[in-house]
């Protein structure tokens, strides 16, 4: 295969396809941080909630027969562990840290007793896959209709819808600007009367039921079962978009698809023999991305606050 | 509110015990309790680094543990420890097993190799057996207390490279969705020494197919970087499948159920690893099942079982390297209702006669182990 082989691969709409299918989870799960950022809870248990998910809705799947149900199982899931850790750190004000470790632990280890105490074997679970898509006429445009009407799961549409959803939960709702106003100043919203446990609470729910989405959907919609090692760190990955996007629902989702689309390079390089990068170094890509988006990042807001410092800093 | 307080506290530490229990099962209370009394028994231990579930390697020397336990009971205490991911945790379980009065103990893999080099050293009279790698490359002569094993993948990745390339240059007999396309996959979970000893006898397989064929068949190999992340490793089957390519050879663990995931969304062959993977599936999800046109099995579970038995019986050699390949019946290509159903008569023949010419030395495999790496890149490149 030559170069220009590989550069086709751009023009093919599976490719944008698997772009979208590999980002899916990381939206939801940078959408779950960013919530609890909002409300000033640094939430590294989105992990866990996604592993919990993966495995409940695997699991409903099986028992009830159906993916739907399998799917509202897993986004349960994900609520009760930010049940967990909403009463960890706000009732019992636990490091939220710690929780999060504790609580990422605890999802991998559950995880592995649950399947085995079922199955006997300690690695997977059969579920049963959400039927994907296909949305008469907008399927039969060129391109787009191949990557954004045929054969798509509805989790992705939900993601796209949940981005805005959650814009929308920060700018007109109450609930939204009672978590603002926690995460910004608890003592201050406390004096005009919040109840700032409560909405910190609200808030890790909200967070939780959104990593549900995306361990439900790593579980019934990518694949068709739960393995132990499946979230592979995309909780992670998306607490660093939320962390690049700044808050902000929209650039929040448009980096966790940019994780995405590189992790479908990394991979579709790979099967490109002209291109002699070792797969180790590709592998390390979608990271090599966020550190650099993160300094990127860093560096800029840098600027925009303390624009004299930054040019003294130059000058000397 | 106190007593919620409580209850919680309680809660929390049950299920952090139970965390503990099941990152490192057994590490610390187990394996003193079976040490107190001396039942005139043969103590055996496995020692897994890292954790059971893996549905091949390290489940089916667990598997090998259980039937000693089941048929030789009587004379035979066999465990299995896992020592979980942590790797720190390995070498110190090493040492504290050694202390215990096992006379049997063993691991696997390169990663438990230096370890074991230095606690055989300091435990002289223990007796260690290491599969899956040599205690030390051509010298395990210089630990007179560890039997090393090693198996000759590349003999089964051989037959499977044969079965992929007939498939893709059209002179299978097979129907669709094999469409003789001229291209095959691997999938590999890290480039390490055994990963790339079933990859290099996978590719040697096609070369041999391609030699005495007037279609060439390309060879497209991927890695995933792990063992776990089957996410990962369905989207790359899915490139490869897209491209075009009618079978994949999945040797990844865990991760090589997402290629066997893959297989079934993209409707398309793909060949399994270490255990008959047909048949795991054959009754939960037979449309997947069905593309699982076979598997290179590695029974580890027997190897793990006749070398105890050897030790039993006083003839285990120590100080010394066996391997087993086809010969030994432990590397082999799964002959199920499915292998026989979809691979046509000629070609399974075909297959068993280069199988038996392996096994009577007419027909050299190349290892991994005979080749450098540049060598292997090399092999690689030609196939592409």
């Amino acid at each position: 295969m030559t170069m220009r082989e590989f550069l086709q691969l751009f023009a093919t709409p599976e490719f944008y396809a698997m772009i979208l299918q590999l980002a899916t989870p990381l939206v939801f799960a940078a959408l779950a941080a960013l919530v609890s950022n909002k409300a000033g809870v640094l939430n590294i248990g989105i992990e866990g909630a996604m592993v919990s998910a993966a495995l409940a809705a695997a699991l409903f799947s099986t028992l009830t027969g159906s993916a739907m149900l399998g799917v509202l199982a897993g986004v349960f899931a994900g609520i009760l562990m930010g049940l967990f850790f909403a009463f960890c750190t706000v009732r019992l004000r636990t490091n939220h840290i710690l929780v999060g470790i504790a609580t990422n632990i605890l999802a991998a280890g559950l995880s592995v007793f649950v399947v085995y105490a079922i199955t006997g074997n300690k690695s997977d679970y059969p579920g049963i896959a959400m039927t994907p898509w296909n949305v008469p006429l907008l399927k039969d445009i060129p391109l787009i209709g191949e990557v954004f009407f045929t054969e798509v799961n509805p989790l992705v549409y939900l993601a796209i819808v949940a981005v805005f959803a959650v814009r929308f939960l920060f700018r007109r709702t109450v609930l939204g600007v009672r978590i603002l106003a926690v995460g910004k100043n608890e003592a201050a919203a406390a004096s005009v009367g919040i109840s700032t446990d409560r909405v910190k609470t609200i808030a890790l729910l909200i967070a939780g039921g959104l990593a549900g989405f995306g361990g439900a959907y790593l579980s019934l919609g990518y694949m068709s079962s739960f393995n132990t090692g499946m979230v592979a760190g995309r909780g992670f990955i998306g607490i660093a978009a939320e962390a690049i996007g700044a808050g902000n629902p929209v650039a929040t989702a448009l980096f966790a698809v940019l994780f995405g689309a590189v992790n479908a390079f990394s991979l579709a390089a790979q099967t490109f023999p002209s291109f002699t990068i070792p797969y180790e170094l590709l592998n390390t890509l979608p990271y090599l991305t966020t550190t650099a988006g993160l300094v990127i990042y860093s560096v800029i807001r840098y600027r925009k606050l303390h624009p004299r410092l930054a040019k003294k800093e130059i000058k000397q | 509110m106190k007593k919620l307080l409580g209850m919680t506290l309680a809660l929390l530490t049950l299920f952090s015990l139970i965390g503990c229990g099941l990152a490192t099962t057994a590490t610390t209370g187990d394996g003193e309790v079976t040490t107190t009394t001396d039942d005139g028994k043969l103590h055996v231990v496995l020692l897994v680094n890292g954790n059971l579930g893996d549905m091949s390697f390290f489940d089916s020397a667990d598997a090998g543990i259980e039937r000693l336990n089941a048929e030789y009971g009587d004379v035979i205490d066999a465990k299995t420890i896992e020592m979980g991911t942590n790797q720190s945790g390995w070498e110190t379980t090493l040492y504290r097993v050694s202390q215990q009065d096992y006379d049997l103990i063993i691991c696997a893999t390169t990663q438990m190799r230096e370890s074991l080099q230095k606690v055989a050293d300091r435990y002289p009279d223990k007796d260690y057996v290491i599969f899956d790698t040599e205690i030390k490359d051509g010298a395990a002569a210089e630990y007179p207390n560890v039997h090393s094993i090693l198996f000759r993948q590349n003999e089964g990745g051989f037959l499977a490279g044969v079965l992929a390339a007939a498939m893709a240059n059209g002179t299978s007999g097979m129907s669709a969705p094999v469409t003789a396309s001229g291209k095959v996959g691997f999938i590999g979970g890290m480039r390490n020494d055994i990963i790339y000893d079933f990859a290099v006898g996978y590719a040697a397989g096609i070369a041999y197919e391609n030699a005495r064929s007037l279609i060439r068949v390309s060879l497209t190999n991927s890695f995933v970087g792990n063992f776990n992340d089957s996410t990962q490793a369905k989207a790359l089957a899915s490139v490869q499948y897209t491209n075009g390519t009618d079978v994949i050879f999945a040797a990844a663990s865990q991760a090589g159920l997402g290629v066997i995931d893959a297989a079934q969304t993209k409707t398309k062959y793909v060949i399994g690893v270490d255990s008959d993977q047909y048949l795991y599936y054959a009754e939960s999800n037979p449309v997947r099942a069905g593309l699982i046109v076979t598997s290179v099995m590695k029974k580890v579970g027997d190897v793990i079982f006749d070398t105890v038995v050897a030790y039993q019986a006083g003839t285990l050699a120590f100080g010394a390297l066996v391997s087993y390949g086809l010969a030994e019946g432990i590397i082999d290509l799964a002959v199920n209702a499915n292998y026989i159903a979809k691979v046509p008569l000629e070609l399974r023949e075909r297959l068993e006669t280069l199988k038996a010419a392996i096994i009577a030395g007419e027909l050299d495999v190349t290892s991994r182990f005979d080749l450098t790496l540049d060598e292997i890149d090399n092999l690689f490149n030609d196939l592409e």
